[in-house]
């Protein structure tokens, strides 16, 4: 379950690094279009990862199934 | 009847006399349910304590509350131990405790300490041994009694913040004997169903109700397990060993809603953000990119241009070198020269001959003149001899005439247009210059003679010196 975690921070750490170094006007044209696209797809993941999903409220049995809850 | 007048305090001295000297007041202990409770900043403690049917002030001094080992609770059971006395101020009486018990479960707070002090021992406590509270949690794994207050607020707080959050509850027993079992099952369950993260806990309640939340097999199952949890039992000032042992304490279970679930909202704002910022700083770059090369490519074309306009240049510079090279051009260029000649040599010819003309009309004026002279001269010879014969006279205007014709012609002899029209020419060589001798020619050199109408072109095919007398 950390895992997703990691990913999610870990994205945002990059997408926040790629700007810093695009933000430096040194860079070339090629890289900082490589950073870009790679950022671009890590958004992407960040969106995926953060998007909703169906709201659920499950009350688990004492014998391990789920049920509804509410 | 007499009665007698007492001031206030006199009254009240009497009393407090009365309670102090009264054995059981001086010592009692007293049961009832804690209210109005205040901790003091001055360090006392003032309640009251109360039943069914009355209410009596009570408070307990800072230089004993050393001796309390658990914090007074309104609506707490408690025996107060102490002496009634009289406070003159309010002119109310109070009961001063000096140890108070909990009614309810007198060692429970010794249960409490003990359990606490052997946990720290173990270790359960230890800051090492927390684990960090995952930032991004998508299943919350709740453990609490599925009604009540506790968990509508986790539900609510939760789906507030994140709207996708999938929240697992174990509906566990909170309170009463079986409680604790319930909540160790809750935990082990959610471990196995695998939940990113757990709130473990239930609302305010007495030191009673929230008695399983202190007890050693719930700290031991909240320490074993794999997940991080969130402790989140009764209120703020409610602290149980749970707490203790988990890996962070909420004051309340909506406050660990809070804590574990992350704000959405906020999170899209961040990614929408740097989404921004990453296509602006690109569109950032590509403008100035497309600014570098616009102006590269703008100095390349005015290169170009100036290339062009000086290679243009040069082209002229040569066609217009080859051209006067060119055999048509050439043959104009000699047309015009000899245009040219031919003007100049009319300029010059008309002057030459304009000049010769004015000589000729002169000579002849001259000429004239003269003749007018010597007729006038003869008539006047001839009037001083009138007496001479006719004869004479005539032989005389006859031998004049005839000298006048002489000289006349002798006159026209000497003018060059006389003699041009009498079969002379004059010769020039090409550059208009006269040919006066034969040094000023040579064979093949093209000649012109001027005749008194026109001009001759001829070529020289020899010259031969010859003694002219």
């Amino acid at each position: 379950m950390a895992e997703e975690k990691i990913t999610l921070e870990e994205n945002f750490a990059a997408v926040e690094e790629s700007l810093k170094k695009m933000e430096q006007s040194d860079l070339p044209l090629e890289d900082a279009f490589k950073l870009y696209e790679d950022s671009v797809k890590r958004l992407k993941a960040c969106a995926d990862e953060i998007d909703d999903v169906e709201k659920k409220v499950k009350a688990l049995m004492s014998d391990g199934s789920t049920a509804d809850f509410e | 009847m007499p009665v007698n007048k007492y001031t206030v305090t006199q009254v009240t001295n009497y009393i407090l006399k009365m309670f102090r000297s009264d054995p059981f007041l001086g010592s009692v202990a007293v049961s009832g349910e804690v209210s109005n409770l205040t901790y003091h900043r001055s360090g006392h403690i003032y309640f009251s304590l109360k039943d069914e049917n009355s209410i009596i002030a009570a408070a307990m001094f800072k230089n004993k509350t050393s001796g309390l080992k658990f914090r007074l609770e309104e609506g707490m059971k408690v025996v107060a131990y102490g002496k009634i006395d009289v406070y003159a101020p309010s002119g109310r009486y109070q009961l001063i405790s000096e140890k108070i018990e909990n009614a309810g479960a007198g060692d429970l707070a010794e249960q409490f300490e003990k359990l606490k002090k052997e946990l720290a021992e173990r270790g359960l406590f230890a800051p090492e041994y927390k684990q960090p509270i995952p930032k991004y949690v998508k299943t919350l794994g709740v453990v609490t009694a599925p009604t009540g207050a506790a968990v509508r607020d986790i539900i609510n707080v939760s789906k507030r913040r994140y709207p996708g959050i999938q929240i697992v509850l174990y509906p566990a027993l909170v309170q009463g004997e079986q409680a604790a079992d319930s909540i160790v099952k809750g935990i082990r369950a959610l471990e196995r169903h695998g939940v990113d993260l757990m709130i473990v806990g239930r609302g305010g309640g007495s030191i009673e109700d929230l008695w399983a939340f202190n007890e050693e097999k719930v700290a031991q199952a909240i320490f074993d397990c794999s997940i991080p949890i969130i402790s989140a039992v009764g209120h703020e000032t409610d602290t149980t060993i749970a707490d203790y042992v988990a890996d962070l304490r909420a004051p309340t279970p909506s406050a660990a809603a809070e804590i574990a679930v992350f704000d959405y909202h906020a999170l899209v704002r961040q990614w929408r953000d740097m989404q921004d910022r990453l296509d602006s700083q690109m569109d950032m770059r590509i403008k100035s990119e497309k600014r570098n090369s616009g102006h590269l490519e703008a100095r390349l074309i005015q290169q170009m241009f100036a290339v062009l306009r000086d290679k243009k240049h040069k082209y002229e510079e040569l066609s217009i070198k080859n051209d006067s090279q060119s055999p048509e051009n050439k043959l104009k260029s000699f047309k015009e020269k000899a245009e040219r000649y031919r003007k100049e040599l009319d300029r010059n010819m008309d002057g030459v001959l304009a000049e010769k003309k004015l000589w000729h009309s002169e000579m002849r004026e001259d000429a004239d003149s003269l003749m007018e002279e010597r007729l006038k001269d003869i008539r006047l010879r001839y009037e001083r001899y009138p007496d001479k014969a006719d004869t004479l006279i005539m032989k005389q205007l006859q031998d004049s005439r005839h000298r006048f014709d002489i000289m006349k012609e002798r006159l026209k002899a000497v003018s060059p247009l006389e003699k041009i029209s009498r079969g002379y020419g004059y010769l020039t060589d090409g550059e208009n210059r006269p040919v006066k001798s034969i040094e000023d020619t040579g064979a093949g050199q093209n000649l012109i003679i001027r005749v008194s109408d026109g001009e001759i072109s001829t070529e020289v095919k020899a010259t031969k010196k010859v003694q002219l007398a």
